[in-house]
């Protein structure tokens, strides 16, 4: 089925954004199979805006997607929701998403029972299995309120999980957990990987997660709208030539000229 | 030159203002058409629509709204009988009231007075819930899993509001009635005197197109609560907008269907 099975995400000259104004031009991201992907930047540099785009939600507003060798998204085109290609991506919001009056069993079940011909019966072993491997096969029956915040991250990759996706999404995995827990759910993704094989993508400002499980890295600048360099974190923390990239990783505020005006 | 300024920007913000109104018009008939295409898409897979969910929703929309419909019924057709009776008291016509109130209530407000109640209460639950749902990315989460937000949260709310209005206009007419009777009861007139009358200039007609109007206010102001819950926007005030924009669109709405109910009826001589 993929024209290229190195590459399961490709975008060619992707520009992304809403309305008119774009935040980021001119992409060509080549992201392989089994690869840990991050996307990082600086605060509105449009890196969830590219996630969006990359999983269907934003229509692009030049260029294209194409997953698996197969385009799906592309400009000028009505995202169209493609059930074929829906089934290999999972996706993971910030704050979880999960459906806050379905049981954790519930929000695991909702996406077979609309993309596959599962059973019932398969639907809920599926769902208990993929709630045990984050951990919480206890909690099966608990509303997402009911649970911590790390909790429903990880529930919310429990649910991506069920369809086995070829490409898992994440956005801000680490966002608000304590660095026991987010260093918890490194864990996870980095298992995840090893057991699945599955290629993972992901926007992160958590230097401390990003070098532990990373791969590639490509920096989004906000000034410039595009991609300023892409690498190895700690390759581009020692070698990037560009000070935006040295100055995110090591933590040090960009230096302005000051204003004479 | 300030003149022409102020006539340019007059120009400006009506030309905006129409440019605004196509604008939603537009967008509310896309959403009708999506829901027609839920709807079929519910006839060709009846096991995708989801019968635990429009259960739940019919008894907050429909059930929990008995008795604020029962009240606002009950004393609608108190205070329309009771100054209505104290005027035609002069002429000894007090006993009409009876037919004034059985008419205006079977014909007209009582599918008003339960279409306001589910304005007030379901169209801003509707668009709230979903509202939030947005915000939260949960309906987000939906479309990256291929589910149809219109078929799996509008299309049972708009069926529970289908159903629930009509039933809601006979309670609020049996509770307008009642109160139009106790008025009539300080007067010495008797339950059956009462009821005589106020059926007098009623038909099954009238009662058929009450209930057929309820069905259709109920469509209109539960598609409109979930269209305005799916159209929220990003922000803290977003949901607060969506739900205010709910209520008043859907109470404009369905104003606008009933007088188009009464053009209908006029022109077919009912």
């Amino acid at each position: 089925m993929p024209d290229n099975p190195t590459y399961v995400i490709e975008t060619d000259g992707l520009s992304v954004g809403y309305g008119e104004r774009a935040v980021q031009r001119g992409l060509n991201l080549r992201i392989r199979r089994g690869e840990i992907f991050v996307l990082l930047g600086g605060s509105g540099c449009g890196k969830s805006t590219v996630l969006r785009t990359l999983v269907g939600l934003v229509p692009p507003l030049a260029g294209s997607v194409r997953i698996l060798g197969q385009v799906f998204a592309e400009a000028g085109r009505e995202p169209d929701e493609n059930p074929a290609l829906l089934r290999h991506i999972g996706v993971m919001f910030q704050n979880g998403a999960l459906f806050g009056s379905k049981t954790l069993l519930e929000n695991c079940a909702l996406p077979q029972e609309t993309l596959t011909a599962r059973t019932p019966e398969e639907i809920e072993s599926i769902s208990r299995e993929k709630l045990r491997d984050v951990g919480l096969l206890d909690f099966a029956d608990f509303l997402p309120k009911e649970i911590s915040g790390g909790m429903q991250k990880r529930a919310a990759i429990a649910r991506a999980l069920t369809l086995d996706p070829d490409i898992l999404f994440l956005d801000e995995p680490s966002a608000g957990l304590d660095p026991v827990t987010s260093a918890e759910l490194d864990d996870l993704i980095l298992r995840i990987r090893e057991e699945r094989g599955t290629t993972i993508v992901l926007v992160s400002h958590e230097l401390a997660s990003i070098y532990a499980i990373a791969d590639r890295a490509v920096f989004l600048d906000r000034a410039t709208h595009s991609v300023l360099d892409e690498g190895a974190p700690a390759f581009l923390r020692d070698n990037s030539p560009h000070q935006a990239v040295r100055a995110f990783f090591n933590r040090t505020p960009e230096r302005k000229p000051p204003d004479h005006a | 030159m300030g003149e022409r300024q102020e006539k340019a920007g007059f120009l400006e913000s009506a030309g905006r203002a129409a440019v605004g109104a196509a604008q939603s018009l537009r967008d509310a008939l896309e959403f009708m058409g999506r829901v027609v295409a839920a709807v079929a898409c519910g006839i060709a897979r009846p096991r995708s629509f989801k019968l635990p969910d429009f259960g739940a929703v019919f008894l907050r929309a429909g059930a929990e709204a008995v008795p604020v419909t029962l009240l606002v019924g009950f004393l609608l057709g108190f205070i329309i009988a009771y100054m209505s009776a104290t005027m035609l008291n002069k002429f000894g016509a007090e006993i009409y009231v009876a037919n004034l109130i059985g008419l205006a209530l079977i014909r007209e407000l009582g599918t008003i007075v339960a279409a306001i109640v589910l304005a007030a209460r379901s169209a801003s639950a509707f668009a709230a819930e979903i509202g939030t749902m947005v915000v939260n990315d949960e309906i987000a989460a939906m479309r990256t899993m291929g589910i149809d937000p219109v078929r799996h949260l509008a299309l049972p709310r708009i069926a529970a509001g289908a159903l629930a209005l009509p039933l809601l206009s006979l309670f609020a007419d049996l509770a307008g009635l009642f109160g139009g009777y106790l008025t009539l009861a300080i007067f010495g007139y008797s339950p059956r005197i009462f009821l005589t009358n106020a059926f007098a200039f009623c038909s099954a007609g009238d009662l058929a197109t009450t209930l057929a109007k309820g069905v259709v206010f109920g469509i209109l102001i539960a598609a409109t609560g979930c269209r305005c819950g799916l159209e929220t926007g990003a922000g803290s005030d977003a949901v607060g907008k969506a739900t205010t924009s709910a209520v008043v669109s859907a109470l404009v709405l369905f104003i606008a269907a009933d007088g188009i109910f009464a053009l209908v009826s006029s022109a077919l001589g009912a």
